[in-house]
């Protein structure tokens, strides 16, 4: 494994021992193995491609700046990510975007076969309000579990709970109710 | 009268109506689980964004400014060591009693014009700073200009942590460090007002 990994460029340790000296070819080949997952998560929370890379960037500059404080204790994208998230909760809340919302939704049939694509879904997920859209991401996604995202939205585990199976309604209900080519 | 209510009550209890739900509930159940497995399956399959094609540009070129971090606060550490300062004066008050009425007023009579330690507004070493220019005799002793310099180095090394956080976080052995220096200063700023007053 760890061959293989050579073969394909240096490991995650290597290149944070290498940032760490402030290697600017290091940190060039960090952005690069992480910039689209991570952009992804980040435009998947905020649903603006301008917040997004401001966001990004920042949160580079912060990875690159406090690589001191990473201890291997988790994978470096999972570091990456806290930061990533953290940055992107806070345009959010700053933004004032995060609002509870829980309107009553009707529970619709669905007819015939699921035809829509991960395209209609991605749209979907991005007009989800941003509250349940940020809990459905974090959950459905990334993996989080309810306790890790009350911590990071600032919120209880109830509520990230409830958050979520309205995310999921409103979705059920969004894609049942679209119209697929 | 109340035990026959109560049977009654037990036995109509017993004799409630039953109901049942809508005809459809089970395909609205079934459609959603559905529903959700086919959104399960799909979200391997989201697509995948980029950043903006000048974004490393852009982090190189913040790599190479400086952090402006801490300057907000720097702001903030006079005011929080002000403050900090003021909520504690009732109680160097009463634990020193070195420490009179008579003398404050004094003082206050001599600098009226926003020098005085319950200034509000006032940093107290600013104040100590302030009172020692106007030629306080307990300025010049050997011990207060000590503990003056210890004051200003316990402040610097006090800048230098934050810095330390604002670049690799904190943890709780830098916040006990931070604290600890945080009682040093408070207690040799405590020093330089009681030789001030002596």
């Amino acid at each position: 494994m760890k061959s293989q990994q050579r073969e394909h460029g240096p490991t995650d340790r290597e290149l944070v021992e290498a940032c760490l000296e402030n290697s600017r070819q290091a940190q060039r080949a960090l952005y690069e193995k992480f910039k689209i997952q991570l952009y992804t998560l980040v435009y998947r929370l905020v649903n603006d491609h301008d917040a997004g890379n401001d966001i990004i960037q920042d949160a580079f500059i912060e990875i690159f700046r406090s690589m001191k404080s990473f201890r291997f204790e988790s994978s470096l994208y999972t570091w990456m990510r806290t930061i990533v998230i953290r940055n992107a909760m806070s345009y959010l809340k700053k933004a004032s975007r995060l609002h509870l919302s829980e309107d009553e939704i009707p529970e619709l049939p669905v007819q015939g076969a699921f035809n829509f694509t991960a395209e209609h879904l991605e749209k979907a997920i991005l007009s989800l309000p941003d509250q349940a859209r940020s809990v459905f991401v974090l959950i459905e996604i990334e993996g989080y579990k309810h306790r890790e995202v009350s911590d990071m939205l600032n919120i209880s585990e109830g509520t990230s709970k409830s958050q979520l199976n309205y995310a999921r309604k409103l979705l059920r209900t969004r894609l049942a109710t679209a119209q697929y080519e | 009268m109340n035990k026959r209510n109560d049977d009654i009550v037990s036995t109509r209890l017993k004799e409630l109506p039953t109901h049942a739900p809508a005809d459809g509930l089970w395909q609205l159940i079934e459609s959603a689980l559905d529903m959700e497995d086919a959104i399960s399956k799909r979200i391997a399959d989201l697509p995948e964004y980029s950043p903006g094609i000048n974004m490393w540009e852009d982090i190189e070129s913040g790599l190479s400014v400086p952090d402006q971090s801490n300057t907000k606060r720097w702001y903030l550490l006079p005011a929080a060591a002000a403050v900090l300062f003021l909520l504690s004066l009732p109680w160097l008050i009463q634990r020193n009693s070195g420490i009179i009425v008579e003398t404050e007023i004094i003082l206050s009579e001599a600098e009226p014009s926003g020098s005085q330690i319950g200034n509000d507004e006032a940093d107290p070493i600013d104040v100590i700073e302030n009172l020692c220019k106007t030629g306080t005799p307990a300025c010049q002793s050997a011990n207060f200009r000590e503990k003056f310099q210890l004051y200003m180095e316990l402040d610097n090394e006090l800048r230098q942590l934050e810095t330390i956080i604002d670049r690799v976080g904190d943890s709780p052995e830098i916040i006990q460090s931070v604290i600890r220096i945080e009682n040093l200063k408070s207690n040799t700023l405590q020093e330089l007002i009681q030789l001030i007053y002596s």
